[in-house]
C-alpha cells in the first residue's frame, strides 16, 4: 500500500489541501486583524466564486481562463459590498455583535444560493487541459494540481510584497496593531478595511474555483466546513498574522490528507473530528499560534 | 401571593397543555410540543451567552448527546436487534422508561460539559465560539462514523413516540423555572458580574471559572433533555440532524429575544418557531415552476437577524423582563422613571 | 486658531469633561496642565476626533470639526501625538514615518520633512529599518513625535512627550519642541511635569476633574500659589 507513487499522490494532495487552506485562512486573517472579526460568511465567498466559475464555463461565449478572473473582482466587491452593509454599522459594538451578524450573512448566502440554484449538487466540467495528466520532476500528476499549487503560491507571493511594500499594505498592517492610531496618522480606516475585505473575499473566489475544480462539484453549503477548517489554520499559525495563516493553511492540509491516507479507513471517517480535536489542542496548548504574538485571553 | 405564583404557573400551563393534548389535531399538537423544546433550547442557551458572557455555538452538540442516548435507551429491544445488532449486548437488552433515559442523557452531556468546559472555558470571546462549534463538529462526527451505537449516517428511526405534549410542557416547565431561579440567585448575580468584568468580578469575591462552568454545564443538561424529547417527537435521528443550523435557530432564539432576558429568550423561541413554520407553508405555495422556495425561511431569520443586530443589538427584552417591564407600563402613568425608560436608555448608550 | 466651547465628553455614563473650554492662537505653545484623571487626555482625544463629544464646539479657523472623520482633522493640520507614544511595533521606524505622510501629495515636502525629522533625532535615521517594537522608550518617543511632524502638523497635540522618561531625553524632547515653535508649529502641550510645561509656554490652562480651573499666562500661573501648591510641588 505505501508505495512511492501513492506516498507522492498524498503528497500532491495535501500541498492542494493546503494551498487552498492557505488562501482561506489568509483572508480570514487580514479582516481578523483589523477588525476582531470571525468571519463565519467567510466560506461561502468560496461558494459564491465557485458557483460563478460554474456560470462562466458553461456558458460558451466567454474563454475559460475568465472563470477565474470573473469570480475574483465580483466576490471582492461582494465583500466590500457586506463589510459597508452588515458590518460597518457595527463598528465600535460588543465584537459578539459581528460575529452573530457574520452568522446571518452566511446563513443568507447560502439559503439564498439554496432557493435561487437549488440545493442540488451540480458537477463542474474542467477544460480538458486541465484534467490531463504530465510528468514533471519525474513525478505524474493532472495539470489541475500544479495549477492550484502554481496560483496559491503566486498569490502569497503578491500579497507578501503588497503588504510590505505598498502605503495600504502599511496601513493594513498599521489597523492590526491599533486603529484608532492609525486612524491619527491621516489614514481613513475605512478605505483599508474595505481594501481588506476586497483582498479576503477575492481570495476566498479563488479558493472556491480551485475547490470546485478539484473535486468537481458546487452546491450551496460547500464552503461551510473548508471555512471553518481556515480558521483552524489560522490559528494553528497564529491568527491575525500573514505568514502563520499560509503556515498554517499547509500544515493543517498535510495533516488532514495524511490522517486520511495513513489511519485504517474505520477511523479516517472521523477526519473532521481531528481537525477539530487539533484546533483545541492548539488553543489550550499555544493559543497564540505557531507565529502569533497576540494575547488572546482578552474578554 | 409570591409563593402561589409559580404553582399558578404550573397549573395554568399543564392545564393548557392537557387541553390542547386532547382537543388539537396532531399538526398543531407537533407544533406546540417543537416551540416548548424550543423555549428550552433558547432559555438555556442564554444561560452562558446571554447572562455568563460565554458567546457558545455547541449546543446541538448537547442536544445530540441527549437525542442518541435516550433513543438507544427508550428502543425496544426487539428493535434493537434489527437496527442495532452490533450493540454490546447489556445495552442491547435495556429497555428503559422516558425519564430515566432522559437522565441519563442529562447525565451525560453534563459529563462531556464538564470535561470540554475545564479546558475550553479558559478561552474567552471568539475563541470559546469557535471551540465550541468545534465540539459541535466532533460530536457531529462520531455520531456519522461510529456505527454500532449511531448507525452511522441512516440514523436511528423507528423510537416510540413518547414526547407528548404534557412531557414537553413539563420539563419546559422545569427548565424555565430552574433557570429563572437561577438567574435571580447569587449565583446568577455572579454570571452577570463575569459578563460585565471579569477582573471586577474576581475581585468582588466572584469565583470566575466556576461560575462559568456552572453556566456552561447547566446550559448542556436542559439541551440535553430537549434533545431527547426531540427525538421522541419526530421519532428519528440522524446525525444531520444536529448540524449547525439547529445552532443557528437557537442562536437567532436568543439574539432576537433578547440575551441576557429568560422571557425574552422564551418569546425568542416562540416567534423563531411560528414564523418558519408559517413561511414554510409559503415556501411550498410560492412554488416556482413546481420547485418549492426552500430556504426562504432560513433567508427571513437571517434577515431578521440583521436587523436586529444593526437596529436593536439589545434584542426584542434587552436585559429586562416581561414582568419588570409589564410593571413599568403600568406603573409609568404616575412614575417616569420605569423600566421602559430604561430600556430606551439602554438603547442610546448601545448606539 | 482653534476655539473650543464649552465641550462635554461622556465614556458611557462618565462624564468626563464638564465644559471645557479653550483657546489657541497661531503660533503659541499652550500647555493642559492638570493631576490624573483631570481630562487632559480627554480633551486632546475629542479634539482629534477618536471621540465625539456629547455637546459643546470645536472650531478649527472657522471650521467645525465635531463631526469631521479623524482622519480628515488630521488632513487640516491637527495632528495628535497620542499618551503612551504608541508607535506601531511591528513596522519599521522608516514605515511608521512614511504611514504617516502617506495622505499627502507633495513627494519633495515629505522628503524635506524625513531629513527634518532625521536632523532632530539622529538616532531615528541609524534604527531606520528595525522593527518600532526593538526601540527604547525615549527612541518610541523620538518617533512618535518624528511621526507626527510627517504629517505637516500646523497645531500639534502632545500628549505627555515626557512620560516616563530618563532626564537627558526629556531635556532633548522639550529642545526639540522650542524647535517647532520656532519652525512655526502651534502646540498643544499635555503635562504633568508642570514645571517644564509652564516654563516652555506662552499660556496654560488649569484641569480639575473635567473643569477649566483656571488659566492665563504662563509665568502667572507659575507664579500662583494656588497652582504652586497643586502642581508645582509648593
Ligand atoms: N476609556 C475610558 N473609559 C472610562 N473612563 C475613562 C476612560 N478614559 C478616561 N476615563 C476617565 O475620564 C477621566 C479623565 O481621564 P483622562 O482624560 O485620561 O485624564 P488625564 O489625561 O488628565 O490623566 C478620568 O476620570 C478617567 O477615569
Ligand atoms: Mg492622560
Amino acid at each position: 500500500m505505501l508505495t512511492p507513487s501513492y506516498l507522492i499522490q498524498q503528497f500532491i494532495n495535501a500541498l492542494n489541501m493546503g494551498s487552498i487552506y492557505a488562501l482561506v485562512a489568509i483572508g480570514l486573517t487580514v479582516v481578523y486583524g483589523i477588525l476582531r472579526l470571525i468571519n463565519f460568511a467567510h466560506g461561502d465567498m468560496m461558494t459564491v466564486g465557485a458557483y460563478l466559475a460554474l456560470a462562466v464555463l458553461s456558458s460558451l461565449a466567454l474563454p475559460a481562463w475568465t472563470a477565474l478572473l470573473i469570480p475574483v473582482f465580483v466576490v471582492a466587491a461582494l465583500g466590500v459590498l457586506i463589510e459597508r452593509l452588515a458590518y460597518r454599522p457595527l463598528r465600535g459594538a460588543p465584537e459578539v455583535a459581528m460575529l452573530i451578524t457574520s452568522l446571518a450573512v452566511s446563513s443568507l448566502i447560502e439559503n439564498g444560493a439554496t432557493m435561487t440554484l437549488t440545493a442540488q449538487p451540480r458537477p463542474v466540467r474542467l477544460p480538458a487541459e486541465l484534467v490531463q495528466r504530465v510528468d514533471a520532476l519525474g513525478i505524474n500528476f493532472a495539470v489541475m494540481d500544479g495549477v492550484i499549487v502554481a496560483l496559491a503560491v503566486a498569490l502569497m507571493i503578491a500579497l507578501s510584497l503588497f503588504v510590505r511594500r505598498t502605503t495600504i499594505g502599511i496601513a493594513m498592517r498599521a489597523c492590526s496593531e491599533n486603529v484608532r492610531v492609525t486612524q491619527l496618522m491621516g489614514i481613513d480606516v475605512n478605505r483599508v478595511i474595505a481594501v481588506a475585505f476586497a483582498i479576503s473575499a477575492g481570495l476566498a473566489a479563488v479558493a472556491g474555483v480551485l475547490w470546485s475544480g478539484k473535486f468537481g462539484i458546487v452546491d450551496p453549503f460547500m464552503g461551510f466546513v473548508p471555512g471553518l477548517k481556515a480558521f483552524v489554520a489560522a490559528v494553528i499559525g497564529g491568527i491575525g498574522n500573514i505568514p502563520g495563516a499560509m503556515l498554517g493553511g499547509y500544515l493543517l492540509g498535510f495533516a488532514e490528507v495524511f490522517f486520511v491516507a495513513f489511519m485504517p479507513p474505520e477511523v479516517s471517517g472521523y477526519r473532521d473530528a481531528f481537525v477539530f480535536v487539533l484546533l483545541l489542542v492548539v488553543l489550550l496548548v499555544r493559543p497564540s499560534g505557531l507565529l502569533g504574538t497576540r494575547e488572546v485571553n482578552r474578554a | 401571593m409570591k409563593r402561589l405564583l409559580p404553582v399558578l404557573w404550573i397549573v395554568g400551563v399543564m392545564g393548557l397543555a392537557a387541553l390542547a393534548q386532547s382537543a388539537l389535531n396532531d399538526y398543531y399538537q407537533r407544533v406546540l410540543a417543537v416551540i416548548a423544546i424550543n423555549i428550552m433550547l433558547a432559555v438555556s442557551l442564554n444561560l452562558t451567552n446571554g447572562f455568563s458572557g460565554d458567546f457558545s455555538l455547541g449546543h446541538a452538540a448537547f442536544m445530540a448527546i441527549g437525542a442518541y442516548t435516550s433513543a438507544i435507551l427508550t428502543l425496544p429491544a426487539r428493535t434493537k436487534a434489527i437496527v442495532l445488532p452490533d450493540l454490546p449486548p447489556w445495552l442491547g437488552q435495556v429497555e428503559l422508561p422516558f425519564l430515566i433515559a432522559i437522565l441519563i442523557g442529562c447525565a451525560l452531556a453534563g459529563l462531556v460539559a464538564f470535561l470540554v468546559g475545564l479546558p475550553v472555558l479558559r478561552l474567552r470571546g471568539h475563541y470559546l465560539s469557535v471551540a465550541t462549534l468545534g465540539l459541535m463538529v466532533i460530536v457531529q462526527v462520531v455520531a456519522l462514523n461510529w456505527q454500532p451505537i449511531t448507525r452511522g449516517a441512516r440514523g436511528i428511526s423507528g423510537l416510540p413516540p413518547l414526547t407528548t405534549l404534557l412531557w414537553a410542557y413539563g420539563l419546559m416547565l422545569v427548565t424555565v423555572m430552574v433557570i429563572w431561579r437561577i438567574v435571580h440567585s447569587s449565583l446568577g448575580r455572579a454570571m452577570m458580574a463575569v459578563r460585565e468584568d471579569e477582573l471586577a468580578a474576581a475581585c468582588r469575591g466572584v469565583r470566575v471559572f466556576r461560575t462559568r462552568l456552572f453556566a456552561f454545564v447547566t446550559g448542556a443538561l436542559f439541551a440535553s433533555a430537549a434533545g431527547a424529547l426531540w427525538a421522541h417527537l419526530i421519532t428519528a435521528i440522524t446525525p444531520s440532524s444536529f448540524s449547525f443550523l439547529l445552532t443557528f435557530n437557537v442562536v437567532a432564539m436568543v439574539v432576537i429575544g433578547g440575551a441576557g432576558s429568560v422571557s425574552g429568550s422564551v418569546i425568542g423561541a416562540v416567534l423563531m418557531t411560528l414564523l418558519p413554520e408559517l413561511l414554510r407553508r409559503v415556501e411550498t405555495a410560492l412554488a416556482i415552476g413546481g420547485q418549492p422556495l426552500y430556504g426562504l425561511s432560513q433567508i427571513v431569520i437571517a434577515v431578521l437577524m440583521l436587523l436586529v443586530m444593526i437596529f436593536r443589538p439589545q434584542g426584542l427584552m434587552g436585559r429586562h423582563e416581561l414582568i419588570q417591564v409589564l410593571a413599568g407600563l403600568s406603573g409609568a402613568r404616575n412614575k417616569p422613571s420605569s423600566a421602559p425608560a430604561e430600556l430606551a436608555g439602554e438603547a442610546q448608550r448601545v448606539a | 486658531m482653534l476655539s473650543v466651547q464649552d465641550l462635554h465628553v461622556y465614556y458611557g455614563r462618565i462624564h468626563a469633561l464638564k465644559g471645557v473650554s479653550l483657546e489657541v492662537h497661531a503660533g503659541e505653545i499652550v500647555a493642559l496642565i492638570g493631576s490624573n484623571g483631570a481630562g487632559k487626555t480627554t480633551t486632546l482625544t475629542a479634539l482629534s476626533g477618536l471621540l465625539r463629544p456629547r455637546s459643546g464646539s470645536i472650531r478649527f479657523e472657522a471650521q467645525d470639526l465635531t463631526r469631521l472623520p479623524v482622519h480628515q482633522i488630521v488632513r487640516l493640520g491637527i495632528v495628535h501625538c497620542p499618551e503612551g507614544r504608541q508607535v506601531f511595533a511591528r513596522l519599521s521606524v522608516i514605515e511608521n514615518l512614511r504611514l504617516a505622510a502617506a495622505h499627502r501629495a507633495d513627494r519633495a515636502g515629505i522628503a524635506r520633512d524625513l531629513q527634518r525629522v532625521y536632523d532632530l533625532f539622529p538616532i531615528l535615521a541609524q534604527r531606520r529599518d528595525q522593527y518600532a517594537g526593538t526601540l527604547s522608550g525615549g527612541e518610541q518617543q523620538m518617533l512618535a513625535i518624528g511621526r507626527a511632524l510627517m504629517s505637516r502638523p500646523r497645531l500639534l497635540l502632545l500628549d505627555e512627550p515626557s512620560l516616563g522618561l530618563a532626564p537627558l531625553v526629556v531635556e532633548n524632547i522639550f529642545r526639540v519642541i522650542e524647535t517647532l515653535r520656532r519652525d512655526g508649529v502651534t502646540i498643544l502641550l499635555v503635562e504633568q511635569n508642570a514645571y517644564q510645561a509652564l516654563r516652555l509656554a506662552d499660556r496654560a490652562y488649569v484641569l480639575e476633574t473635567g473643569y477649566v480651573k483656571t488659566h492665563g499666562p504662563a509665568h502667572a500661573l507659575a507664579d500662583d500659589p494656588a497652582v504652586k501648591a497643586a502642581y508645582l510641588g509648593g
